[in-house]
C-alpha cells in the first residue's frame, strides 16, 4: 500500500469498490490519492453522466506511518469538514467537474490535491498528510496563488513548509515569498514593513528612513490574524523631528507610529498559513488601502514540537501543542527570540516573546466557540556602551501587552444553510519607549512656558544628559458581525454576505515624559515640551458590508462573480468633528473560464485608510523666541525674556487615503503546469504626508534701564522694538499620490519524475510614481540665517519620485522523499532597479510668500519677469537623471534532510556566492552596495515526544 | 651795532613774509650791505663781538624700535634769522653736535634712510624706509644744557594680522564636543597704532578636507583674484574709538564668556574668553545664542550660518579687510546651488588671511587665494584644544613682531592649548 503504484497512473484503491474518479501521480511514500493525470477541466463543465453534485468521503492518514489523522479539516468549494474520531470524513453537495480538496491538520503540512469530480458519489479517497512537506510527493516552497478566494482577488497562500524555507523568524520575512518581493535574510533589527505591489522609490534606498509612499503601503497593509485585524492605530510612539532632520525623520527608538504594524511581534514558528490579498479584496477587509494580510496561527490538536534556531545572530525556540480533537480543543504555542543587530556586540538587540493559549469548543450542534489570548512582549534595545561617557546613548522600545479573541460560529455550513459568526476582539498593550543621550551643546536659553506667554526662562548647560520616555497604552477593540450564505438553486449558487464591523482605538498613555530644561536635541527655533497622550480622543470607526457572489453556469463555463459594497464611517457619533468621514467603496470581480486551458478574471475596487492618532494628533510645536538676553558672569544678574507661541500642527481636516485598484488575471494551466498572469494599477491618492509650512508671529524686544548688582535687570515694560519671525511646524496633510502599474506572474511546473526535480517561477514588474501634490515652498530659508530674505518662492507641487523594477525569482527543488531529503535553490535576477526624481523639471515659481504668510500667485510671464529672476531656481539636469542599476543576481541554496527522532535538519547559504557588487551613482557621488550578505547556517527542528514516533507503523 | 641789526631783520622778514622774486632781489641787494656793515662793526669794535655756543641734538627713532637712538641720522639746523643751514650726521648715540650756534630762531629738522636690513633690525619688517623729524622753529638764544630731541617719524610699517585661530573647539570632560569657546585673535604687527574701527572680519566658503566621500572642493578656486566668504563682521566705530597698540591685540569671541569657570560651561575648555575684547552676538528671535554683556558685540554685515559663528572645527580660513563701502561687497551663488550665496572680497581690500584645512593631504581643498596666503596649517583632530598662532619673527624691545610671508604653513604653528592674548611660557 505504501509503495509507489505510479506505474499505473490508474488506480483504484482496495478499500473502494467505486469508479469513475482518476487517479494521478502518487506520491512514493504511498500516498493513497490522486491527482488528475487529465488537464483540469472546466469548473463546472459537468461531465455526462455525472450528476450535478457529488458526496466525497474517505480517510485523512499521517505519513508515514498511517495513523488517522482525526483533527483535519478538508474543505471543497466552500464546503468545509472535519474529520472524526478514525480520521474518516464525508463531504456532500460538491459540484461535479474539476475541484480541488484542500486537507489541512494542525502540526501537518497542508495539501491541496486536483479531482475531477463526478457524482453522484465518490468515497474511498484517502489523504495523506505528513509532518514535513519534504515526505510528501509535493512540496511547496513558495507563495501559490489561489484562483478564487472568498478574500478576495491575487491572494497569494504561503504555507507551512514555504514558510520554514525561508528561516523565517517573523511575519515580516514570510512576505519576500510573494511574487515580485526580493529574496532578504531574516532579520529582526529594526522595525519591519511590509511592500506590497509597489517599487521603492529612490530617497528610500537610505536604511530606516523609508519614504511616505512606502509607510503608505505599510499603513494601508491590514495584518490579519486569525480573522481579527491587528491596529496600529493608537501607536503614539512617537517623537518631535531631532536636529536638522527632515519632516519625516523617524524617532530615535524603534517605532511603527504612523506606520504599518511592526511585522517583527508576530513569530513565524508559530503560523500555519498566510494569505496576502495583493488586488480587490472582499468587501469585508477594511481600513486598508494597499492589500491585507491574513494570518492563521498553528491551533488544534497536535503534537508538541520544539523547535530551535540558532545563527550568529538570532537564538530562536518555538513551541506548540494541542490537545482534542477537530471540533474542540485546547492549544499553546509559545515562541522566544532573542537578536543582535551586530555579532560583535550584544547590545543592539531584540527580545521577542510571545505565547498563546486557543480553546475551541462546540457547546452545540451548530455553535462552535474559539477563544484566543494571546500575550507579548518586546524589546528593541540599544543599550548603553559602557566605555561610552560621551554620548551615553541608550535607545529602548518595549511593547508589551495581550490580546483576546472571541469568535462564535452558528448554524451549520452547507448548503441553503444562513451562518453567523460573532467577532470580538480587545487588546491591550503597554508600549514604553525611552531615549537617553548626553547632549554637549553651547550655553542656550530655555523655558518650559506652556502656553503664549512672555516670560522668564533659564539658561541651560551646555552638557546635559537628556531622558525621554514615551509612554502609550493602546486600547484596540474590534467586533464584527457577520451572517452568510451558501444558497443553491440549480445549478447557481448564490453567497450573501453581511456584516458590521467596529474599531475603536484609544491611547491613555502618559505621554511624553522629559525635563523641559534638558530637552531632547531640538530642530531649528522649536522647542520641546512633555505632552500628555489622555487629552487625545479615541478613534471610533464603524463599518458595513453587504457582498454577493454569484457562481453560475455561462455559455457552458463557471462565471464567478463576486460585488460587494462598504460602508467606512470615522467617527460616527461625530465627537471631533475633524475626524468624522464617511465613504463607500465598491468592489467587484468576475473570473470566467475562456477555455479548459486559461481561466481571465478581472477586478476593480475602491479601498480606504483612515489616519491613524499619531497623524490626527502631531504634537503641539513650540516657539520660544528670545525677548531679551543678558548672560553676566554673576549668576544672579541674568535674565533671559521667552516670547512663547504655541502651534497646534493639526490638519483642520484628514480624509482617508483611498487606493483605486484594477486589475486582469489570466489563470492558465497546459500539461499539468499551472500559472498566473496579472496586470494591475493602483492609485493611491490623499496618502499622508507631512508639508512644512510657515506661521508668522511677532517678537516684542526689550531693553534694561537698570543693572542692580546681584539681581537681575530691571526692563523697560514697553519694547523698543517688534521683531517678525517665521517660524515652521510640520503638518499631517493628505497630500501624496502613489501609482503603481505592473505586472505579476507565477508559474509552477509539475515535478519531473526523472529528475525528481520541480522548478516554479514568480517575478512582478512594479513602476510607482509618488509625488507629492503639494505646492513646495523653502520656507527654511526664512531660518537659513540672520538675513531672512524677505520673501521666498512657491513652486508648483508634483515633486517626487518614479522607480522601476523587474525582479524574476526561479526556485528549482529537487526531493529524494525516500532519503527525506530535498535540495532547493533560488535564482533571482533583478533586471531593472530604476529611479529618478520627476516634478523638477522647471524652476519657476508659480507665486511668492511673503514674511507674512501671504502667498501672492505669479502668472508665468510675471515670474519670468527679470524682477523675479532670483526666485527662478536653476535645475540641474544631473538632478533628473535615471539611476538605472545593472541586472543582479542572487542565488540562495538549501538542503533539508529529516532524521530520526522526527528532527529534521536544514542546512542554508543565502546569497552562496557572496556577490555583492558596487553601483556607482549617477545622480549624486557615492555607491551602493547591492545583494543581502551571505547568510549560512543551520537549522534543527525536533518534535516531541520523539519516542512516541519514531518507529513507523504499518500502515493500513 | 643795534641798528644794523634790526636792519638785518627787517630784511629778513620781509623775505620770510614774501618769498616772491622781487623780494628776492631785495634782499639780494639787502643782505651783502647788512652783512658787511655787521662785519665792519664788529672789527672796528670788539667789544661787541656775538657769542656761538655748541647745540647737540639728539635724534630717537619711534618708540616701537629697536633702539631709542638714531645713527647716521642728518640733522639739518636752519636759523630762521638769517637763513642759513648747517647740518651733521648723528653719531652711534644718536647725537649731532653743531659746535659754533649763533644764538637765534632754527628749525631743526633730521631724517635717516634705513635700508631693509637695517629697518628688519629696527622694526622686524624688512622694508626699507626713510624716517624724518621736524621740531618747529624755536629760540635758542644760549647753550642748551641737554642734547635737543628729535623724534623720528616714518611711514608705519606693518599692519594688522591674524595673530591666532582657536578653531577646533574642546572635549567636554565626558568627551562632548564644545565649539563654543573658539575665538580669533587680530594683532597688531606695525610700529604704530592702528585704529581697529570698521576693520571686517570673514570665513571663507569651502570645505576645509574631504570630510566625507561626497565633499568637493569649493568651486571658486577658478577665481585667484578674490576670496569668497560666508559671513562678514564688523568692528563697530568713528574710526578713532578702537586703537590698537604696536604690539597689542584683540580677540573676538564666538561667546565671551569663561567658558572654563562657567558651571554653565565646558570646565575642560581650555580658554576663558569673559576678557575678549568682542564676541559676535549672532542676534536673532529664536536665537540660542548668548550675549555676554561684559564682551561688546561686533556688528554682523552679512551671517549665513546658524545660530552662532561657527568656524569650521575641521579648519577655516579667515580673512581680515577693509571696504569703503562694506554693503557694497556683492553676493554671488555658489555653483552648482539654487541657495547657497557667498560674499566676494577682491585681493586688494584683504589686510591679512589665514588658512587651516582638515589635514596634510587637504592641499586641494584650499581657499584662500594662494596670493594672499600660500599654505595652510592643520591640526591633529576635531575638538582637540588646538589653535594656530603665528610664529614671533623676532622681538623689537619688548614687542613681538609676528612673521607674515603670507604663508600659513610658514607664519603659523599648531598649539595647545591656545593663548589668548598671550605667547605661552617660552
Amino acid at each position: 500500500m505504501l509503495r509507489s503504484v505510479r506505474s499505473s497512473g490508474w488506480r483504484r484503491d482496495p478499500f473502494s469498490a467505486l469508479s469513475g474518479w482518476r487517479v494521478g501521480r502518487v506520491g512514493p511514500c504511498g500516498v493513497t490519492l490522486l491527482l488528475t493525470a487529465l488537464p483540469w477541466r472546466s469548473a463546472g463543465a459537468q461531465q455526462a453522466g455525472c450528476t450535478p453534485f457529488a458526496e466525497l468521503s474517505g480517510t485523512v492518514l499521517q505519513a508515514p506511518n498511517g495513523t488517522p489523522v482525526t483533527t483535519a479539516t478538508l474543505r471543497v468549494g466552500s464546503r468545509v469538514v472535519r474529520t472524526d474520531s478514525t480520521g474518516r470524513f464525508r463531504v456532500s453537495g460538491v459540484p461535479s467537474g474539476a475541484a480541488e480538496l484542500e486537507a489541512s491538520a494542525p502540526g501537518l503540512a497542508r495539501r491541496v490535491i486536483a479531482l475531477e469530480i463526478c457524482g453522484p458519489s465518490m468515497s474511498g479517497l484517502f489523504v495523506r498528510l505528513a509532518v514535513r512537506a519534504v515526505e510528501l510527493d509535493r512540496m511547496m516552497v513558495t507563495a501559490q496563488e489561489t484562483p478564487v478566494s472568498a478574500q478576495g482577488s491575487s491572494v497569494s497562500r504561503i504555507d507551512r513548509a514555504a514558510i520554514e524555507h525561508v528561516q523565517a523568524s517573523s511575519l515580516a520575512d514570510v512576505l519576500q515569498l510573494v511574487p515580485g518581493q526580493p529574496a532578504l535574510n531574516p532579520s529582526v533589527a529594526g522595525v519591519r514593513q511590509s511592500l506590497l505591489r509597489q517599487a521603492p522609490t529612490a530617497s528610500s534606498r537610505d536604511p530606516g528612513a523609508g519614504t511616505e509612499a512606502e509607510r503608505a503601503n505599510a499603513l494601508g497593509t491590514s495584518i490579519v490574524i486569525d480573522g481579527v485585524p491587528v491596529s496600529n492605530n493608537a501607536n503614539l510612539q512617537t517623537t518631535l523631528t531631532i536636529l536638522n532632520s527632515g519632516p519625516n525623520s523617524l524617532p530615535q527608538f524603534a517605532s511603527s507610529a504612523g506606520r504599518g504594524v511592526d511585522l517583527r511581534q508576530f513569530p513565524a514558528d508559530n503560523i500555519e498559513s498566510v494569505e496576502v490579498i495583493r488586488g480587490v479584496p472582499s468587501a469585508r477587509h477594511g481600513d486598508l488601502t494597499a492589500g491585507a494580510v491574513l494570518v492563521t496561527s498553528r491551533a488544534g490538536a497536535q503534537r508538541p514540537e520544539l523547535r530551535v534556531r540558532a545563527n550568529p545572530l538570532t537564538f530562536e525556540a518555538s513551541t506548540v501543542a494541542g490537545w482534542g480533537n477537530g471540533a474542540s480543543g485546547l492549544s499553546l504555542d509559545g515562541n522566544v527570540v532573542r537578536s543582535q543587530d551586530d555579532p560583535r556586540t550584544t547590545r543592539d538587540r531584540f527580545t521577542r516573546a510571545t505565547a498563546q493559549v486557543a480553546w475551541s469548543a462546540r457547546p452545540g450542534a451548530r455553535v462552535g466557540t474559539t477563544l484566543r489570548v494571546r500575550g507579548y512582549g518586546v524589546i528593541d534595545a540599544t543599550l548603553q556602551d559602557p566605555d561610552d561617557r560621551r554620548t551615553q546613548r541608550v535607545s529602548e522600545s518595549r511593547d508589551r501587552g495581550g490580546r483576546a479573541d472571541l469568535r462564535v460560529l452558528m448554524g451549520q455550513p452547507g448548503a441553503d444553510a444562513w451562518q453567523t459568526e460573532l467577532t470580538a476582539s480587545a487588546s491591550y498593550a503597554e508600549q514604553v519607549s525611552q531615549f537617553q543621550e548626553l547632549v554637549t551643546r553651547d550655553i542656550f536659553p530655555v523655558t518650559g512656558a506652556t502656553r503664549d506667554t512672555l516670560a522668564p526662562g533659564v539658561y541651560g548647560r551646555s552638557e546635559y544628559l537628556t531622558q525621554l520616555t514615551v509612554d502609550g497604552r493602546p486600547l484596540n477593540v474590534y467586533a464584527r458581525l457577520e451572517r452568510r450564505a451558501d444558497v443553491r438553486r440549480g445549478l447557481v449558487r448564490h453567497q450573501p454576505v453581511f456584516g458590521l464591523e467596529l474599531r475603536h482605538d484609544d491611547n491613555r498613555g502618559a505621554g511624553r515624559l522629559f525635563d523641559p530644561i534638558r530637552p531632547p536635541r531640538q530642530n531649528f527655533g522649536v522647542g520641546d515640551r512633555p505632552n500628555n497622550y489622555a487629552t487625545i480622543p479615541a478613534l471610533t470607526q464603524v463599518a458595513g458590508y453587504a457582498e454577493y457572489r454569484l457562481r453560475a453556469p455561462l455559455w457552458g463555463r463557471a462565471l464567478d462573480a463576486r460585488a460587494g459594497l462598504r460602508l467606512d464611517v470615522v467617527d460616527p457619533a461625530w465627537r471631533a468633528t475633524a475626524m468624522h468621514s464617511a465613504t463607500a467603496v465598491p468592489r467587484v470581480s468576475v473570473a470566467l473560464p475562456l477555455n479548459q486551458y486559461a481561466t481571465v478574471r478581472v477586478g476593480h475596487g475602491v479601498t480606504t485608510k483612515t489616519a491613524t492618532l499619531s497623524q490626527r494628533y502631531p504634537l503641539p510645536r513650540f516657539f520660544d523666541l528670545t525677548s531679551f538676553n543678558y548672560y553676566p558672569t554673576v549668576p544672579s544678574e541674568r535674565l533671559v525674556l521667552f516670547t512663547t507661541r504655541v502651534i497646534d500642527p493639526r490638519a483642520p481636516t484628514l480624509g482617508p487615503v483611498r487606493a483605486r485598484k484594477s486589475e486582469a488575471t489570466i489563470d492558465w494551466t497546459v500539461r499539468g503546469a499551472t500559472g498566473t498572469v496579472t496586470a494591475f494599477a493602483e492609485q493611491t491618492i490623499g496618502a499622508f504626508g507631512t508639508s512644512r509650512v510657515p506661521v508668522g508671529m511677532l517678537v516684542p524686544q526689550f531693553r534694561a534701564t537698570a543693572f542692580p548688582s546681584g539681581r537681575p535687570p530691571v526692563l523697560d515694560p514697553t519694547p523698543f522694538r517688534v521683531d517678525s519671525f517665521v517660524g515652521l511646524y510640520d503638518t499631517p496633510r493628505n497630500s501624496r499620490t502613489i501609482a503603481t502599474r505592473g505586472l505579476e506572474f507565477t508559474a509552477d511546473v509539475p515535478e519531473w519524475s526523472l529528475l525528481r526535480t520541480q522548478l516554479s517561477l514568480s517575478g512582478a514588474w512594479f513602476q510607482t510614481v509618488a509625488r507629492d501634490t503639494d505646492v513646495e515652498i523653502p520656507v527654511e530659508q526664512f531660518l537659513s540665517g540672520a538675513r531672512q530674505p524677505a520673501r521666498v518662492g512657491v513652486y508648483d507641487g508634483g515633486r517626487g519620485s518614479e522607480a522601476g523594477r523587474v525582479l524574476t525569482s526561479v526556485r528549482l527543488l529537487h526531493r529524494v522523499p525516500q532519503l527525506g531529503l530535498a535540495a532547493s535553490a533560488l535564482w533571482q535576477t533583478i533586471w531593472r532597479d530604476d529611479d529618478r526624481p520627476v516634478g523638477r523639471i522647471d524652476g519657476v515659481p508659480i507665486g511668492i510668500l511673503d514674511r507674512s504668510g501671504q502667498i501672492t500667485l505669479l502668472t508665468r510671464e510675471v515670474a519670468l519677469s527679470p524682477a523675479y529672476a532670483t526666485f527662478v531656481r536653476a535645475v540641474s539636469p544631473l538632478e533628473t537623471r535615471w539611476e538605472r542599476r545593472p541586472a543582479l543576481h542572487l542565488v540562495n541554496l538549501r538542503l533539508t534532510k529529516t532524521l530520526p527522532w522526527r528532527t529534521q535538519l536544514a542546512l542554508f547559504a543565502n546569497n552562496a556566492f557572496a556577490d555583492r557588487p558596487l553601483y556607482q551613482r549617477q545622480r549624486q557621488p557615492g555607491f551602493e552596495r547591492r545583494n543581502e550578505p551571505l547568510f549560512f547556517g543551520m537549522e534543527l527542528v525536533a518534535a516531541m515526544p520523539w519516542s512516541s514516533s519514531s518507529s513507523p507503523r504499518t500502515s493500513p | 651795532m643795534v641798528f644794523l641789526l634790526l636792519t638785518t631783520h627787517f630784511a629778513m622778514s620781509h623775505y620770510n613774509a614774501s618769498p616772491n622774486s622781487k623780494r628776492m632781489r631785495f634782499k639780494v641787494r639787502t643782505l651783502p650791505l647788512a652783512l658787511s656793515a655787521l662785519l665792519a662793526l664788529a672789527c672796528s669794535d670788539g667789544s661787541t663781538e656775538v657769542q656761538t655756543f655748541p647745540v647737540s641734538v639728539r635724534v630717537e627713532f619711534p618708540a616701537a624700535y629697536a633702539t631709542t637712538n638714531a645713527a647716521n641720522a642728518r640733522v639739518v639746523l636752519t636759523s630762521t634769522e638769517r637763513n642759513t643751514s648747517d647740518s651733521a650726521l648723528t653719531d652711534a648715540q644718536g647725537l649731532a653736535q653743531f659746535p659754533r650756534v649763533l644764538p637765534g630762531t632754527y628749525v631743526i629738522s633730521s631724517s635717516v634712510t634705513l635700508t631693509a636690513d637695517q629697518a628688519f633690525t629696527l622694526t622686524g619688517q624688512r622694508t626699507g624706509l626713510t624716517l624724518n623729524a621736524l621740531a618747529p622753529a624755536r629760540a635758542i638764544l644760549t647753550a642748551p644744557t641737554e642734547p635737543l630731541v628729535q623724534a623720528l617719524s616714518g611711514s608705519r610699517i606693518g599692519d594688522l594680522v591674524i595673530k591666532e585661530v582657536y578653531f577646533t573647539g574642546s572635549r567636554t570632560p565626558t568627551g562632548g564636543l564644545y565649539f563654543s569657546d573658539q575665538f580669533i585673535e587680530i594683532y597688531n604687527n606695525a610700529t604704530d597704532t592702528i585704529f581697529t574701527d570698521g576693520l571686517l572680519i570673514a570665513d571663507t566658503f569651502g570645505a576645509a578636507g574631504q570630510i566625507n566621500p561626497t565633499t568637493v572642493p569649493t568651486p571658486f578656486q577658478v577665481q585667484p583674484g578674490e576670496v569668497y566668504v560666508s559671513s562678514i563682521w564688523q568692528i563697530p566705530g568713528t574710526g578713532r574709538q578702537y586703537p590698537l597698540l604696536p604690539g597689542q591685540s584683540l580677540i573676538i569671541a564666538q561667546d565671551g564668556i569663561d567658558h572654563r569657570g562657567d558651571p554653565n560651561g565646558n570646565p575642560a575648555s581650555p580658554v576663558n574668553l569673559s576678557t575678549a575684547d568682542w564676541e559676535t552676538f549672532n542676534e536673532r528671535p529664536d536665537g540660542r545664542d548668548l550675549d555676554a554683556p561684559a564682551v561688546r558685540n561686533l556688528t554682523r554685515l552679512v551671517f549665513r550660518g546658524g545660530f552662532d559663528w561657527l568656524l569650521p572645527v575641521f579648519g577655516p580660513g579667515v580673512v581680515i579687510f577693509r571696504a569703503p563701502n562694506p554693503s557694497a561687497i556683492d553676493s554671488v551663488l555658489v555653483p552648482g546651488s539654487t541657495a547657497t550665496w557667498v560674499s566676494r572680497v577682491p585681493n586688494a581690500l584683504v589686510i591679512d588671511a589665514f588658512e587651516a584645512l582638515q589635514n596634510g593631504n587637504s592641499g586641494p581643498y584650499k581657499r584662500v587665494p594662494a596670493a594672499l596666503d600660500a599654505g595652510f596649517v592643520f591640526a591633529s583632530g576635531t575638538y582637540t584644544s588646538q589653535s594656530a598662532r603665528r610664529k614671533v619673527a623676532t622681538v623689537i624691545g619688548t614687542r613681538r613682531v609676528l612673521q607674515d610671508t603670507n604663508n600659513s604653513s610658514n607664519d603659523f604653528t599648531v598649539i595647545t592649548p591656545p593663548t589668548p592674548k598671550g605667547f605661552g611660557t617660552p
